[in-house]
């Protein structure tokens, strides 16, 4: 049977009449890497302040190993959450930082912050307060990494990071998860970068949650279809469309069922092929799409 | 380690300014006491009358020189150490009294180095060259319990005043330290008004334990309001 780690029911968050979390039900499985999908603004950051205790919600519930997190220092402390944005204590430099996390988390592995230090290229002279904004990711996945919380969660880790240290810490991550299976929470726009990463989803937007599952299972949902306009014009007739682009004559559309033989056999000369991630969640109006606005592409999007 | 016992150790993580801080300051108000002092001899050439003894003693270089610190210090235990500690795991409650009782340790720290530091003034004769810097009247005229308990209820009360204006910039923004500030400021400014014909008797009718007792009053209802401001503060 499914561990759960995280529960939430009906979890809302409303600052100042402006609703952040509206009504959010989910199920974080224990020990697998979860992905928290979504566009800026869509409460990513809300729902992992909640879950951690960090702020209260204004209707709704959390648990955490079966127990509200509020106040509660045997959950808390099993839960390390480095934001985005996180802020340090006045003159704080990377050697303090590390000093209060070895003492502070209960599982903190010290040769793992060393190495990742090592490989991030972290400064140790400067104070927190001056890293640039890659630096100050990169010393979020130390803390985050390092501390083995047995409920981690990492805000979009890769702001400010270039390509080779993005993938360090993919690298880190996986090799540090095989080797101590804990629950993970990651919130993310690069979703073609952590696809492999992740186990399952939760595609979160306008602080509601549009999709929960296993990221096999969403990416059998779904399939696209490429070729002439008219022709998936044609074809798309009576099937559950979600996206459709249209670029001069030619036109994909990515459709919400799982594909079929019978799909196959009516798919002519258009090509039918599995739909990424990134494409999927795209197709729900949620993730970053390169080519929205190009001078004669049209997008348009199902209420599917 | 206790919970509670490493938000005290996460206040003392920078440990420099924990112990160097209120030295050096000390030092530096040492050394302007000296220059002072010594301009003030070589003006009146009276070193050593009562005159000059009385009026070495009205020094409050120490009394005023160290709160600027004091409060900055208890602003930023609360203000930039919370969003910190609450990462590492920790609960509110936890972190109010980890944050006490740092409190307490850095009042502790501070009173014993002014009691000490009395201590060689007298024992050298105010530093060989009567200069008066903690054998003075606001701290108890050489009177080492007086000094302890003044440097203690007064870095206190700074930290925590500090922690309170701290607590309510978490709960409730940049603007609640300036109201809170002006409200108080504003009641401060009715209660003058109010007792303006009778100020006089009273000022000089206040005691020493009186301003104790006004002290441990202020500190207790600062902890009160930091406790429920903290309670329900979110990480921003």
């Amino acid at each position: 049977m499914t561990q759960i780690a995280i529960e939430t029911r009906g979890l809302t968050r409303r600052y100042r009449g402006a609703t952040a979390l509206d009504d959010v039900t989910v199920q974080v499985h224990a020990n697998t890497i979860t992905g928290l999908l979504g566009r800026n603004g869509a409460g990513k950051t809300t729902l992992m302040s909640l879950i951690t205790a960090q702020d209260r919600p204004s209707s709704g519930a959390v648990a955490v190993g079966g127990h509200d997190p509020f106040e509660r220092a045997e959950t808390i402390e099993q839960m390390c959450f480095v934001r985005d944005n996180q802020r340090y204590p006045d003159d704080y430099t990377l050697k303090l930082a590390t000093r209060a996390a070895r003492f502070s988390f209960p599982n903190w592995n010290q040769e793992v912050a060393d190495r990742l230090i090592d490989a991030f290229r972290i400064p140790s002279k400067p104070i927190v307060k001056k890293y640039s904004r890659g630096q100050l990711s990169a010393l979020g996945i130390v803390l985050g990494l390092a501390s083995r919380s047995p409920i981690t969660f990492f805000d979009e880790p890769y702001l400010g990071l270039d390509a080779t240290a993005r993938a360090i810490f993919y690298d880190e991550l996986l090799r540090d998860y095989a080797e101590h299976p804990r629950t993970i929470v990651l919130s993310t726009h690069l979703i073609d970068e952590m696809d492999r990463l992740l186990e399952r989803v939760i595609v979160i937007d306008q602080g509601r949650v549009v999709r929960h599952e296993d990221v096999d299972a969403m990416r059998g949902s779904a399939f696209q279809v490429a070729g002439k306009a008219s022709e998936v014009d044609e074809f798309l007739a009576g099937l559950p469309v979600l996206s459709r682009r249209r670029i001069g004559g030619l036109a994909t559309a990515v459709i919400n069922a799982p594909m079929t033989p019978e799909h196959r056999a009516n798919a002519g000369g258009l090509e039918l092929a599995p739909v990424s991630l990134q494409d999927l969640v795209a197709a729900y109006g949620l993730g970053d799409t390169a080519a929205d606005g190009a001078a004669d592409s049209h997008l348009e999007r199902s209420a599917a | 380690m206790n919970r509670i016992m490493k938000v005290t150790r996460l206040h003392m993580n920078k440990i420099g300014s924990f112990i160097s801080v209120p030295i050096l300051i000390l030092a530096l108000v040492m050394v302007i006491s000296i220059v002072i002092a010594l301009a003030i001899q070589r003006a009146t050439g009276s070193v050593g009358s009562a005159d000059y003894v009385d009026g070495a003693r009205q020094n409050g270089g120490v009394v005023w020189s160290l709160p600027g610190f004091l409060v900055y210090y208890g602003v930023q235990a609360v203000a930039t150490t919370y969003p910190f500690a609450l990462t590492l795991g920790t609960t509110r409650r936890n972190f109010i009294l980890g944050t006490m009782l740092s409190n307490v340790l850095q009042a502790a720290y501070i009173s014993l180095l002014l009691v000490v530091l009395l201590g060689i003034e007298l024992a050298t004769d105010h530093w060989f060259m009567s200069v008066y810097v903690l054998d003075v009247y606001m701290l108890g005229s050489g009177d080492p319990w007086v000094l302890a308990a003044t440097g203690f209820l007064g870095v206190l009360f700074c930290l925590t005043i500090g922690g309170f204006f701290g607590a309510i910039w978490v709960r409730f923004g940049a603007k609640g330290p300036a109201i809170v500030g002006s409200a108080i400021g504003l009641v401060l400014a009715a209660l003058l008004l109010v007792f303006a014909p009778q100020l006089p008797e009273i000022v000089m009718s206040i005691t020493r334990a009186d301003i104790a007792l006004g002290a441990i009053g202020a500190i207790v209802l600062a902890l009160i309001v930091t406790w429920f401001a903290m309670r329900r503060a979110a990480v921003r």
